[in-house]
């Protein structure tokens, strides 16, 4: 029986050496393609890649507000809370996934800033400042 | 810019570890590549207990207050050992096979740096709280507990601060040069495997069972592809560390050695919750072993590592911050009991990620020589810890093997992999006798690895 055991547990560590320069030659294949995927990107297209369109947006949405301010962000993207707190620290957000929810926040003008992603409408007591292709960022008056 | 920054700091924190290692003349009788692996963990808990430190006494992390320290400790250690760089060690004499092995490893190694600096960070944890809580004590300079208590984190916070002390070094947060460090971890585990297991069993043995370590695909994942960031690697480290420093202990019965294995439990603990129960562990072998050879003046040693932990946990309840348990309540029932045992089987046999170690260290449990002494403690901390997670899935809420049991498992990867060695040294494999070889070129050829 001891035999057995220890039989099975050489065949296994034979097939794993195997495995393994397997491995190191398929990293090996698969190091050229990755290198020409990413190395010839720019960061933000590279970060385009890795979270999704959202990234745009909350980049847009850095660039057009002041730091350490309030925004109330609408998206449907499931990154969007994480990943908008991740980018836009220390900004403060608050992130709302439906219109209704949407407007009652944004009527306690607790906010400096509204950022709508892949959706439009009028906010009272907010104008819009800047758009982009996905989203529109309104500031408090 | 900020890479060649990141890789001096890593640098910096292992001559801190070693200096410390060579200045109160710890792990004497040990090679200098073993010290040096070793440096980088001592150093990492080193630094990151200055930023605590410094926080607590509302001193400002500015690199000046945080590096002069460390300067002036070099600057004397070097002083004291002015022949330091003249000794440099020996290179070994090797045969060809060697070079090859030699050869797969550094190109892991350097297969996982290029993946961690070709992409930003991709794994939905590592930005999502690891990196965005290192930045949030980066941006704010200190460890502000109105923060953690806004955003509820309530995890150790070792890789946070190691995190914020190198974007304090580069003076920016740069996401992702940062990975850098996840490749530092990686290549200092495969280091410590080597040292140790050369030191015992031969240098060709070292190399080859390095290399199976180094070429697992989740193992590479986690230094440097996908999952770079994470606090896992560090962890898995960190504990091998402490494992390794547990069996020179049993040996040797060196003060000195259960001091900075005590140090590591500290840095085990503190990385992610689940040291915890790694240094309970651990600490518990030790307790034996100090019981059995009745050097009870040990035991005030070992109790270093619970001093920060019990700081930690009354500055988070002081302070208002959630426990880990606040928000994993206990919850069961027989699917949650069903879904952990298949989850965690199911990953313990996906040889994508894994290759065969798990499939041969479960076989390796089935040999004799796998429970006497070292192999029984190794197993001891293997099993208990897998046991543990898999308790912790049925229990609690929050938690399945679907969203973490790949990461888990590379907590304890190094510590099963030299048990499976171990098996491999001490168990006697009879090639002729197994499968019949009679082919004597072929057997010397095995038998130079294997028995």
């Amino acid at each position: 029986m001891n035999k057995v055991k220890k039989q099975i547990f050489l065949l296994l560590i034979f097939f794993w050496i195997i495995l393994s320069i397997f491995d190191v030659f398929y990293n090996l294949i698969k190091f050229f393609p990755e290198a020409r995927q990413w190395i010839f990107l720019s960061d933000s297209q590279k970060r385009v890649l890795v979270y999704g369109p959202i990234y745009n947006f909350l980049s847009f949405v850095d660039k057009y507000t002041n730091p350490n301010t309030s925004i109330l962000i609408y998206s449907k993207d499931d990154k969007a809370y994480y990943l908008g707190r991740y980018m836009l620290y220390p900004k403060n957000i608050t992130v709302v996934v439906n219109t209704q929810q949407l407007i009652k926040e944004a009527s306690n003008r607790k906010f400096n800033y509204v950022a709508l992603n892949d959706y439009s409408t009028k906010l009272v007591d907010y104008k819009a400042i800047a758009t982009v292709s996905s989203g529109i960022l309104y500031k408090k008056l | 810019m900020n890479v060649i920054l990141v890789f001096l700091s890593i640098v910096f924190i292992t001559v801190i570890g070693y200096s410390f290692i060579n200045f109160f003349k710890i792990l004497n009788g040990f090679d200098k590549l073993l010290r040096l692996s070793y440096s980088f963990g001592l150093g990492i808990i080193f630094v990151s207990f200055q930023l605590y430190c410094y926080s607590r006494l509302n001193i400002v992390w500015t690199s000046a207050d945080i590096l002069t320290p460390w300067v002036i400790f070099i600057l004397i250690h070097i002083i004291k050992n002015r022949n330091l760089l003249t000794k440099l060690p020996k290179w070994p004499r090797l045969k060809k096979v060697d070079y090859l092995l030699l050869f797969f490893i550094a190109f892991c190694t350097f297969y996982a740096v290029f993946e961690a600096l070709i992409r930003p960070p991709v794994a939905w944890d590592s930005w999502a709280a690891w990196l965005f809580q290192s930045k949030m004590f980066f941006l704010g300079n200190n460890i502000d507990p109105s923060l953690l208590r806004h955003y509820n984190f309530y995890y150790p916070i070792l890789y946070y601060l190691l995190n914020s002390f190198v974007f304090i070094i580069i003076g920016n947060f740069d996401d992702t040069s940062i990975l850098l460090i996840s490749s530092a971890f990686y290549f200092f585990t495969l280091l410590l495997f080597f040292g140790f297991t050369s030191r015992r069993y031969g240098i060709r043995k070292g190399l080859f069972f390095t290399f199976l370590l180094a070429a697992l695909q989740n193992l590479i994942r986690h230094g440097g592809r996908m999952e770079a960031g994470l606090a896992d690697l560090p962890l898995g480290y960190l504990a091998f560390c402490s494992t390794t420093l547990l069996l020179d202990y049993i040996d040797n019965k060196g003060v000195k050695t259960l001091t900075l294995m005590s140090i590591f439990l500290a840095g085990t603990a503190l990385t992610k919750s689940e040291g915890l129960p790694f240094a309970l562990v651990i600490s518990a072998i030790a307790i034996y072993y100090i019981f059995k050879n009745k050097l009870f003046s040990h035991f005030i040693y070992l109790l270093i590592w619970v001093v920060p932990i019990v700081d930690w946990e009354a500055y988070k309840r002081s302070n208002g911050i959630m426990s880990y348990f606040s928000g994993h309540y206990f919850v069961t029932s027989w699917i949650k009991f069903s879904d952990s045992l298949l989850g965690t089987l199911k990953e313990l046999i996906n040889i994508k990620s894994w290759n065969l170690i798990w499939f041969s260290y479960f076989v390796s449990l089935m040999l004799k020589k796998s429970w006497t002494k070292y192999g029984l403690i190794l197993n001891v901390i293997v099993l208990s810890q897998l046991i543990f997670y898999i308790v912790t899935y049925i229990f609690t809420a929050g938690n399945s093997p679907e969203s973490s049991i790949e990461r888990l498992l590379i907590h304890i990867v190094p510590i099963a992999m030299l048990e499976i060695m171990f098996v491999i040294n001490y168990e006697k494999f009879n090639l002729g006798k197994l499968f019949g070889f009679k082919n004597r070129k072929i057997m010397k050829f095995i038998a130079d690895y294997v028995s």
